[in-house]
């Protein structure tokens, strides 16, 4: 499943739109193994909208299985740069 | 009702602006302050300690005169100082024009206006940095107005102001408030998980370092001024902090921390200096997926 980021949130520097992303991207992993989310067209994202949305996955699914059914797609060298620096600072054990 | 108060305030330097804070500290309502500028010359970290204490003044039915020095009153002039001031007492209002053709006008912000301004003030300095990728300021200013709005209990929201060099072809960005201080905030978490408190240069550490966090909200991750300093270093561009008794200055090869030489200082003030030579070209998005 491949899901466009510009069409679910209207900015990605918030957490009140980080917490709309969590919902479709939750929603979408029910029904499919793996998402695909198309950054095209967006701005960066800050580490708030990354806090109500990927943390809260990598805190419910565990860093190895965010990882393997989250694709980020279309990013920008400075978005790629944003995305695995939060990411990767996560640990398998900061999983609830 | 309390008497109208009358302050004189010269601001000969730059420490000088320890006086502007002691009125603030004082908390009096209806002082009515002339600040005689005698600085060589304003900077953008001086025009926001100067805009936010006109509208605190206002908010407290005082008033703030400025006499100002040739050059810097055609400076306060262009970028629309004065008229921001009066604007902007209750609600954020953009002006929309000014005269300087290098700055972008100030800005007070609030969550709503954010994104607005974030994507205008990279539209703005696209022409001035041709063939530039300058979403590394969409990285800083999210996480600065972010952290104002999440940790510094602000009473008049977050300040912005954004200039380009040509000379140093070099961007200025200078986020403000008048909260409690990163200091404060950080040794009001640890009494109230029982630690003992920081000094104010250990207080500043900790709130950089990946991961720690106050959690003045529960999203919070601590992971805003890390990205930050991470994203700055990596560019081979400087940023500076005060905040309380502390500063830091921070250079590609080193941080270094001293005590802040404008003493009772109030709030955090956080300048980038941005080199635009150092920022990547922009390249074609590639439709890929990306590997973690």
């Amino acid at each position: 499943m491949e899901l466009l980021l510009k069409d679910i949130v209207l900015d990605t520097f918030t957490n009140a739109s980080g917490e709309v992303l969590y919902k479709e991207l939750n929603k979408a992993l029910s029904d499919s193994e793996r998402v695909v989310l198309s950054f095209k067209d967006c701005s960066v994202t800050s580490t708030s909208f990354l806090n109500s949305s990927f943390a809260v996955l990598i805190e419910e699914m565990g860093l190895d299985e965010f990882k393997s059914r989250i694709v980020p797609k279309a990013v920008s060298p400075t978005q790629a740069a944003v995305l695995k620096k939060y990411v990767n600072s996560f640990r398998e054990s900061d999983a609830a | 009702m309390e008497k109208k108060v009358k302050e004189e305030i010269l601001i000969p330097d730059w420490t000088a602006f320890s006086k502007v804070f002691k009125v603030i500290s004082e908390g009096k309502n209806g002082v009515f302050v002339r600040i005689t500028l005698g600085v060589d010359e304003l900077h953008p970290m001086d025009v926001l300690i100067i805009a936010q204490f006109a509208i605190w003044l206002q908010l407290r039915e005082g008033d703030l005169t400025l006499a100002v020095n040739r050059p810097n009153r055609d400076y306060v002039e262009s970028i629309g100082l004065l008229d921001f001031c009066n604007t902007n007492v209750h609600n954020p209002s953009t002006l929309k024009e000014i005269s300087s053709s290098t700055a972008m006008p100030i800005k007070r912000v609030n969550r709503e206006t954010m994104y607005s301004y974030i994507l205008g003030t990279e539209e703005y300095l696209k022409s001035r940095c041709p063939g530039k990728d300058l979403q590394m300021l969409q990285v800083c200013l999210s996480e600065l107005i972010n952290n104002v709005y999440d940790h510094s209990r602000s009473p008049i929201d977050a300040y912005v102001f954004c200039e380009f060099y040509p000379s140093s072809n070099s961007i200025i960005l200078v986020v403000s408030d008048l909260g409690i201080g990163i200091p404060s905030a950080v040794n009001s978490y640890r009494k109230e998980n029982g630690q003992e408190p920081l000094s104010s240069e250990e207080c500043l550490k900790w709130a950089i370092k990946e991961n720690s966090t106050t959690q003045s909200i529960p999203q919070n991750r601590g992971k805003g001024l890390d990205t930050l300093n991470s994203f700055i270093r990596s560019n081979h561009s400087q940023w500076q902090v005060l905040t309380g008794d502390v500063s830091m200055r921070s250079a590609p090869e080193e941080i270094t921390y001293e005590k802040n030489p404008v003493s009772g200082f109030i709030g955090t003030i956080v300048q980038l200096i941005i080199y635009v030579s150092n920022l990547p070209d922009i390249v074609e998005e590639e439709d890929s997926e990306m590997d973690w």
